[in-house]
C-alpha cells in the first residue's frame, strides 16, 4: 500500500468529454419530461440521473483509476442505499395486501384469552375495555 | 520540487507530510479513503430524504405532479448546467493540483466558487418566489386546486431536500475559499495534492445529489 505509485493524471480532453455527456443527458431528461410516457417518465428520469451519477463517480471522482479499497467502499455505500429502499418499500407497498383491519369482518376479530365466554354479554363490550382492537372501530 | 527525495523508505521533507503516516503516498491513500467513508454516510443521509420523498410520492402521485408545476423547469435546468459546469472546473482544479500548478488551482477553484454562488443566487430567487406565492408549508400555504393540503407534503420535501443541498453548497463555498488561500501560498505539488482531491470529492458529491434532485422535483408530469 505504501510503495511508490504514480497517480493517474487524465488528459484535459477526458474532463470535457464527460462534461459534454452530462450536458447531453441533461437535455435528454428535460426533453423527455415534456413527453407523456405515463409511469415510464419516472423510470427514464431515474435511469438518466443514474447514468450521470455514474459518469461523475467513475471519472470526475477518479473511482475508475482508484484502489480496490475505495471501489469497495463506494459500492458498499450504494448497496446500503439499495437496502434502505428495498426494506422500506417492502413494508409500505405491501401494507394493503391483506386489506385493512376494518374490512376483515367478525371472523377477523381477535378475541383476547381473558375475554368473557361468547354469549355471556352478546353485542356488549366487555367491562374494563377488554374488547379486541378491531372491535373498537366497529362498535362506537 | 525535489521528487528524488521521495523514494521509498526516505522520510519526505515536504512540510505537509504528517508524521503518523509512512510516506506521502500512504497519507494520500488514507485521507482519500477517509473522505469516501464520510461520503458513504452522506449518501445514506440524502438517501433517507429521497426515501421519504418516494414514500409520499407513491401515496400522493397526483398532488406531487400538481405541486411540481409550480417550480420553474427553466431555472432548474439552468442551475443543473451551472452546477455540472462547476464540477468541470473543480475537476480541472484537481488536475492542476496533480501537476503542481498552484496558479491553475487558484483560478479553477475561483471559477468553481463563482459558479456555486450563481447556483445559490438562483436558489434565492426561487425561494423568494415560493414565499411570495404562499407555497411555503404552514398556516399561510395556499396552492388551490384539489390537492391543496397534500401539496404541502411535496413542498416540505422540496424545502428540506434543496435546503440541505444548499447548506452543503454554502459549506463547500467556504471550503473553497480556504483552499484558494492555500493554493495562493503555493501549497500543492505533484507529491502533495490530496486536500484538493478531497475537496473535489465533496463538490462532485453535492453535484450528484442535485443530479437526482432536479428530475425528482422539477420534472414530474
Amino acid at each position: 500500500m505504501s510503495e511508490h505509485h504514480e497517480h493517474h493524471i487524465a488528459p484535459k480532453s477526458m474532463y470535457f468529454t464527460i462534461f459534454g455527456a452530462l450536458m447531453a443527458l441533461t437535455v435528454i431528461t428535460v426533453a423527455v419530461s415534456y413527453v407523456d410516457l405515463g409511469r415510464a417518465n419516472v423510470m427514464v428520469a431515474l435511469a438518466v440521473a443514474g447514468v450521470k451519477a455514474t459518469l461523475v463517480v467513475l471519472w470526475f471522482m477518479h473511482v475508475k483509476h482508484n484502489t480496490p479499497l475505495v471501489k469497495l467502499t463506494v459500492a458498499t455505500g450504494f448497496l446500503w442505499l439499495v437496502f434502505m429502499f428495498v426494506i422500506t418499500f417492502s413494508d409500505y407497498l405491501s401494507r394493503g395486501f391483506m386489506g385493512w383491519p376494518e374490512t376483515w369482518g367478525a371472523t377477523g376479530v381477535v378475541v383476547p384469552k381473558d375475554a368473557p365466554p361468547a354469549g355471556a354479554s352478546h353485542g356488549e363490550p366487555a367491562a374494563g375495555g377488554h374488547t379486541a382492537p378491531a372491535g373498537d372501530t366497529k362498535g362506537h | 520540487m525535489s521528487s528524488q527525495a521521495l523514494e521509498h523508505g526516505a522520510h519526505p521533507a515536504n512540510p505537509n507530510f504528517q508524521h503518523q503516516f509512512e510516506d506521502l503516498n500512504q497519507q494520500y491513500d488514507s485521507t482519500t479513503f477517509g473522505m469516501w467513508v464520510f461520503l458513504v454516510q452522506e449518501i445514506l443521509f440524502f438517501g433517507a430524504l429521497f426515501c421519504a420523498y418516494a414514500i409520499y410520492r407513491a401515496m400522493y402521485p397526483d398532488a406531487y405532479a400538481a405541486a411540481s408545476h409550480h417550480l420553474d423547469k427553466v431555472l432548474g435546468a439552468a442551475n443543473t448546467v451551472v452546477l455540472i459546469g462547476s464540477s468541470l472546473t473543480m475537476a480541472l482544479a484537481v488536475r492542476c493540483a496533480q501537476l503542481g500548478r498552484n496558479k491553475g488551482v487558484l483560478g479553477y477553484l475561483f471559477a468553481t466558487f463563482m459558479l456555486g454562488n450563481v447556483f445559490l443566487g438562483v436558489k434565492v430567487v426561487e425561494y423568494s418566489d415560493k414565499f411570495e406565492h404562499h407555497l411555503v408549508p404552514g398556516s399561510s400555504f395556499f396552492m388551490g386546486g384539489p390537492y391543496n393540503e397534500q401539496a404541502q407534503i411535496y413542498f416540505s420535501m422540496y424545502f428540506a431536500m434543496t435546503g440541505m443541498h444548499a447548506l452543503h453548497m454554502v459549506i463547500g463555498a467556504g471550503l473553497l475559499i480556504f483552499f484558494m488561500w492555500k493554493a495562493y501560498n503555493n501549497t500543492y505539488s505533484r507529491e502533495y495534492y490530496g486536500p484538493i482531491e478531497i475537496m473535489g470529492l465533496y463538490w462532485h458529491f453535492v453535484d450528484i445529489v442535485w443530479i437526482f434532485l432536479f428530475p425528482m422535483l422539477y420534472l414530474i408530469g
